[in-house]
């Protein structure tokens, strides 16, 4: 028996909902339970797992818990869901743990000489603790996304003005002085300072240059839109100041997606003015040709390849020669049992590793749709009901309002990827697993259940990249390895599984 | 009867022996009554120090209504409940602030609707001891170890004492009345005296995890003593 039940004025966060969500799906008879806001997405996610919802009845305030239960006196589980609300029966007192402040205030008042704010409340409420942060003379990380343009250029000037930085909003990842701050990977602290525009991109060029031995003393990150033209860039352009006068840094690098022409201009400028060896990657841009001190590349290990030639001062073009020579052999592969199906189907949990993705594979497929596609005209309608070659990034806002981000609750990617799996028309499933401080406790072993539930006689290949090192919490061999036993092809870069999945398809076609 | 006797004492609990009955029982402590109402408590944690309370190395099983003998022959004295400190360091007022806030809830909410009439905060509210009384016991600690002068709290509250709550807590109020307070609260109110930031936060952490609710009313009650401190004519 399938019932829905409505909290009305209530608030719960996101990781209590996906743990009591989890706790319930223990009890025996609970055939699924899900704990979410009532957006508009989640409805129809709910809708789809076959629970009945009355359109236009809810406010996105409200919580919807949905039960699917096989035995009788379903009440009593809508009571267990409640008491576990009231009292989560994993949270246990620690009579030694630290007190906590819980306020800008009481937090400033214990730690004098703080210079920087973490601030991840909803978008409506971050915009003043961040301005308070900063007139505490703070810098400040706003991971919270849905902040207006206006207030996020309000705050950008007026840390400007003060010698103060803004990363973000919508900032998931930063590095400073070596420690990871948000979504962030155990990397080592080198002479290396980064400016970025995009959370995954970080981290993915991070951990890039974790395996080939180099480390990174800042990484900053500015949010997305902080290079488009209305921002101009603020954050950026004070992130690269900042590395410019850090005599720890000797080469900075420039990673996002394509800046607005005006501000990519400005961001140029400023980095033939450090007078210290620069790389930008703006992925799918029209890059020039390297200049005495700035070099170019439009993938994120490529972006690493060069970075580590100039380190070593090595040649670069022999560098970027060599990896395209192993790019070149790695699109020849094929397995051996062949490929069923005609699409590709790409399905992300980090957003930048997603448009990483569709900007290498449309030199091999086309169109690529998805929700956040390369081109405006093949933006799906319906993001789960996937068409033709389609990339979907699951952490975008329409699949994290009220509930958590596939990078930390991998469950809704897991039910995605076995759905899509049993489409015949797929022949090639492209996946990324991020792992790193942030990220689920073992996100590649969901997915491998999902894979070994798949219902199809030929599976379609499965083509994944892991973005972690060595070093980080999820044990990265353990994570590849479990994805390896599924039968997962798992490759060194985002870059190299996208130019992988949809080769394999590019030359069937041919 | 089991006598038993423990190594560690607080300064006011005088040596001899004694003989009490047990009046409740748990797996790391035990309150006893003695013939006049006065709680002793036997104690297994040092951390849990409070007026006429001892240190044992174990607890046997005992029940409400035991005839116990208690042995204080040379146990070493290791804590005084009636040490003050000054005032708190003006530095942490943000955080005391925040502390305010821990009553503004549904459960606790009770307490704030009525503060200005402190007797009714006796018994008040939800937790083995009430919060209310939690929230007093914070309150007093704050102007007595400030060194101010408790008398008006004091009038209003103590004839409520007997009537409106529990034993346990009728004696924990009278003994912060008296100027005597549990280590907890003594060992925060020095590290925000001495201006030590990672002290205050252990010591904070320690109180707020106290209890379903004991902390968190007690932090606020403090709190509240710290600022209403300001004016004398409300302490």
């Amino acid at each position: 028996m399938k019932k829905i039940e409505v909290v009305r004025g209530e608030y719960y966060d996101s990781v209590t909902l996906m743990l009591v969500a989890k706790e319930m799906k223990k009890i025996d008879g609970v055939v699924d339970a899900a704990l979410n806001m009532a957006t508009e997405a989640n409805i129809e996610i709910m809708k789809a797992a076959g629970f009945e919802i009355e359109a236009g009845s809810f406010s996105p305030d409200n919580l919807l818990i949905g039960i699917d239960y096989v035995k009788d006196e379903i009440d009593r589980i809508f009571e267990t869901v409640r008491s576990y609300l009231a009292s989560p029966p994993w949270k246990k007192k620690e009579e030694d743990t630290e007190y906590s402040p819980g306020t800008l205030d009481g937090a400033i008042s214990v730690l004098r000489d703080a210079n920087l704010a973490l601030i991840s409340l909803p978008g409506r409420f971050a915009v003043a603790e961040a301005m308070k942060a900063l007139k505490n003379g703070l810098n400040v990380m706003l991971y919270s996304d849905n902040v207006t343009i206006e207030d996020e250029i309000k705050i950008k000037k007026f840390a400007d003005r003060n010698d103060l930085i803004v990363m973000g909003p919508d900032c998931g990842t930063a590095v400073i002085n070596g420690k990871g701050l948000g979504f962030s990977n155990v990397c080592p602290e080198g002479p290396v300072g980064i400016v970025a525009a995009s959370g995954t991109g970080l981290q993915e060029l991070m951990v890039q240059l974790t395996r080939r031995g180099i480390g990174v003393k800042h990484g900053i990150g500015t949010g997305g839109r902080d290079v488009k033209r209305t921002v101009g860039g603020i954050s950026f352009l004070k992130g690269i100041r900042e590395l410019s006068d850090n005599p720890d840094i000797s080469l900075i690098i420039a990673v996002g997606k394509p800046p607005d022409p005006e501000v990519k201009e400005r961001i140029l400028d400023s980095l033939r003015k450090t007078g210290k060896n620069c790389v930008i990657c703006f992925m799918g841009d029209d890059h020039g040709k390297d200049e005495a001190s700035v070099h170019y590349s439009a993938e994120l290990e490529e972006c690493a390849v060069v970075a580590e030639a100039i380190l070593n001062g090595k040649d670069v073009s022999l560098a970027r020669e060599k990896l395209r020579a192993e790019y070149a052999r790695l699109s020849g592969w094929r397995p051996t049992g062949g490929v069923k199906g005609r699409y590709v189907r790409g399905l992300f949990t980090g957003g930048t590793l997603c448009y990483e993705a569709q900007y290498i594979a449309q030199s091999h497929i086309n169109p690529i749709y998805g929700n956040a596609p390369l081109r405006k005209e093949f933006k799906l309608k319906n993001s789960l009901k996937p068409i033709g070659h389609s990339f979907i990034d699951y952490g975008e806002d329409e699949f994290t309002q009220g509930r958590l981000h596939p990078m930390i609750d991998p469950s809704f990617r897991a039910e995605q990827l076995k759905e899509q799996s049993e489409d015949n028309s797929v022949a090639v499933v492209l996946f990324d697993v991020v792992l790193g401080y942030g990220s689920a406790e073992n996100p590649s072993q969901e997915v491998a259940e999902a894979i070994r539930a798949v219902n199809r006689g030929i599976k379609p290949v499965y083509v994944a990249y892991v973005c972690g090192t060595a070093r980080d919490p999820q044990d990265l061999a353990k994570q590849i390895s479990l994805l390896e036993d599924a039968g997962v092809i798992v490759c060194e870069s985002n870059a190299r599984a996208a130019l992988l999945a949809s080769s394999l398809i590019s030359r069937r076609e041919r | 009867m089991i006598y038993l006797y423990p190594y560690e004492r607080s300064s006011d609990w005088q040596e001899g022996t004694y003989r009490l009955t047990v009046k409740t029982a748990f797996s790391k402590s035990v309150n006893f009554r003695d013939e006049h109402g006065r709680r002793y408590s036997l104690l297994v944690d040092a951390e849990d120090y409070l007026p006429r309370s001892a240190l044992i190395e174990g607890l046997p099983p005992m029940a409400s209504g035991h005839e116990i003998g208690i042995g204080i022959i040379g146990a070493a004295v290791k804590f005084n409940p009636s040490t003050t400190t000054g005032l708190p360091d003006r530095k942490f007022r943000g955080l005391w602030l925040e502390w305010l806030s821990l009553i503004d809830n549904a459960e606790l909410k009770c307490i704030l609707e009525n503060l200005e009439e402190p007797f009714k905060l006796v018994g008040l509210g939800p937790g083995l001891t009430p919060a209310g009384d939690d929230f007093l016991v914070g309150w007093i600690t704050a102007s007595k170890l400030a060194g101010r002068n408790s008398n008006k709290l004091s009038g209003e509250i103590e004839e409520a004492l007997s009537r409106k709550t529990t034993w346990f807590s009728s004696e924990m109020i009278r003994d912060a009345l008296d100027g005597k307070f549990w280590k907890r609260g003594i060992e925060l109110a020095r590290a925000l005296n001495e201006g030590e930031s990672l002290q205050v936060l252990e010591k904070a952490g320690r109180i707020i995890n106290w209890g379903h609710s004991s902390g968190r009313a007690w932090l606020a009650g403090f709190a509240f003593g710290i600022e209403r401190g300001s004016d004398p004519q409300l302490t």
